[in-house]
């Protein structure tokens, strides 16, 4: 292993243009895999066993269609789809910013949400802790992501409870 | 082949090809995205004229103590007698995030299902999140019916 | 290219006729080189594991909702008498009809599953530090897009459910000062939810934002290729 090439700090094109007994090597020193037939074989079988995974579940839970639409009659209990539970609770959270003035209620739940969404875009940009990946390494940005991800679940199950 | 410094005819030629471009790319832009942009957005929908609009109900339909939804002009609206005198109508349409309100006979109410928010009979929120008071309609009573007039 | 013998990775053909046809290919085209770098002598990386395929199964699952929903606009109708009744059709009478938008309907939750699979995998392995900071904007970009699919492919089917969701919905960026009303009229199409509103929906989830997705996808798996896969830990 002393000469091994570097595979993965290489751009595509350069790893295309390594010579082809240096690709052969790779393979043989369980660097890197044939991307044909063995790769292609992989990504067949996960999204052939992803397709099966859709249709039983479709089988099994059928897609339900509800009553038609009627703008004259809210229904009771109407809850949005669990992806946006989140974003519903937050509406609520909002609402204990009542102390800030009347207008606050309605505004701090559109902004709570867009501070989310663009702290999401600049992660990158906030945690510029250098090069290190490893996360044990990282406490600040795992305890911070973990904060962001429980966050995100308790909303999502307040959201569907509360 | 240009000698921009030593040829101030050239350079003077290259200032003008450059805001003629901009010119005319600033005009395309425009152009595209100005009629575009119009026909995207949406029409407001035209008040019919001949001034404020009416509707007739008849007044046994609603009971008093009671409370009834009707369509008024396409808008949710909603007719409550209190009491012997008052007549009220009102938009059903809650001023929070517009679901429909519902009558709420136990507490003489109108309650939202969609986030707890809670009108009395004259409109005015006593609970929840809508920042305003539902929109009223003038009403009177002739000859058995209740008239309601747009605002 | 004079032979008899046409090597193509492991295949070994000998067909004259495919032989003659290969190569008037490659002669104008260049095809053996392309096949050769993009699939018989290309490697992948041997340290992706179970967790690096999350991406990928995201982006089957789009082509999954591409083709599923090109299948149901052979059947739906965009009006607010109709749209009910259709995807009831759909469910109904079309043969397999139910399998088709069962996968659609269960494909789109599964994408935002997957998709956010990739992204803490993205986040607790540190790959979206530098050089592929951008990269991660456009992942987040992407996941935007997809929430507005849902979000505008929810409301077709014009169900009670779908309909107060979408005008709870449209009401909150109201709230946002001065430009609030603006966006929420915008958004609906006019001042409440109805036929016009169900149109653009239909434009926006079926043409508007699939292309724009689909060339933002072109633009997060060119970045990959430009930078290489990220190491191991």
């Amino acid at each position: 292993m002393a000469h091994q090439t570097d595979f993965t700090k290489k751009k595509e094109c350069e790893v295309k243009a390594l010579p082809l007994e240096e690709k052969k090597r790779m393979v043989k020193d369980g660097e890197a895999h044939w991307f044909f037939p063995r790769h292609v074989a992989e990504q067949v079988i996960i999204c052939g066993a992803l397709l099966m995974i859709l249709i039983t579940i479709s089988t099994i839970f059928p897609a339900h269609l509800g009553e038609k639409a009627d703008p004259f009659n809210t229904p009771d209990h109407i809850k949005p789809e669990w992806y946006f539970l989140a974003a519903y609770y937050t509406l609520r959270v909002a609402e204990y910013t009542e102390f800030l003035g009347a207008w606050a209620p309605k505004i701090m739940g559109i902004v709570m949400q867009g501070v989310a969404v663009t702290l999401l875009l600049l992660v990158p940009f906030i945690d510029r802790g250098g090069k290190e990946r490893r996360p044990s390494k990282r406490p600040i940005a795992m305890a911070a992501g973990a904060a962001a991800a429980i966050t995100f679940i308790a909303f999502t199950l307040l959201g569907h409870y509360v | 082949m240009t000698t921009e410094s030593l040829d101030p005819a050239a350079d003077s030629r290259r200032g003008f090809l450059n805001a003629a471009l901009g010119f005319f790319g600033t005009i395309a832009v425009v152009g595209v995205i100005y009629p575009v942009g119009l026909y995207l957005w949406p029409r407001r929908e035209k008040r019919p004229e001949g001034g404020a609009r009416s509707m007739k109900i008849p007044l046994a339909e609603v009971p008093i103590g009671d409370a009834k939804f009707i369509r008024f002009f396409n808008k949710p609206t909603v007719i409550i007698r209190p009491n012997e005198q008052e007549l009220v109508a009102l938009s059903a349409v809650c001023t929070h995030l517009g679901c429909i309100v519902k009558w709420n006979d136990a507490n003489s109410e109108l309650h939202c299902p969609c986030h707890g928010g809670v009108f009395d009979t004259k409109g005015a929120v006593i609970g929840g999140p809508p920042p305003s008071p539902l929109e009223s309609y003038s009403t009177t009573v002739e000859d058995g019916y209740i008239v309601i007039e747009e605002a | 290219m004079d032979m008899d013998t046409l090597e193509l990775g492991p295949f070994k053909v000998k067909n004259k006729l495919v032989i003659r046809m290969f190569s008037a290919l490659d002669d104008r085209l260049g095809v053996k080189e392309i096949l050769d770098d993009e699939v018989f002598e290309k490697i992948a990386p041997a340290h992706l594991g179970f967790w690096s395929c999350f991406g990928g199964i995201s982006f089957f699952l789009f082509i999954c909702q591409i083709v599923t929903g090109i299948l149901l606009m052979i059947y739906y109708q965009p009006t607010i008498s109709q749209a009910h009744a259709s995807v009831g059709r759909i469910m109904n009478e079309a043969p397999f009809g139910w399998l088709i938008r069962g996968i659609h309907a269960w494909g789109s939750n599964l994408m935002l599953i997957t998709i956010a699979v990739h992204m803490t995998k993205i986040f607790v392995s540190g790959i979206y530090k530098a050089p592929r900071e951008l990269n991660w904007v456009v992942g987040v970009i992407l996941l935007l897009l997809t929430l507005g699919l849902s979000f505008t492919g929810y409301l077709l089917p014009w169900t009670q459910l779908a309909y107060w969701a979408t005008v709870v919905g449209t009401e909150t960026p109201a709230a946002i000062p001065y430009i609030g009303e603006y966006i929420r009229f915008a958004m609906r199409g006019g001042d409440e939810i109805g036929q016009v509103t169900l149109t653009r929906f239909f434009a926006i989830h079926v043409m508007v934002l699939p292309v724009i997705t689909a060339a933002t996808v072109l633009l997060h798996l060119l970045q990959i290729r430009r930078q290489g896969i990220s190491g191991p830990l």
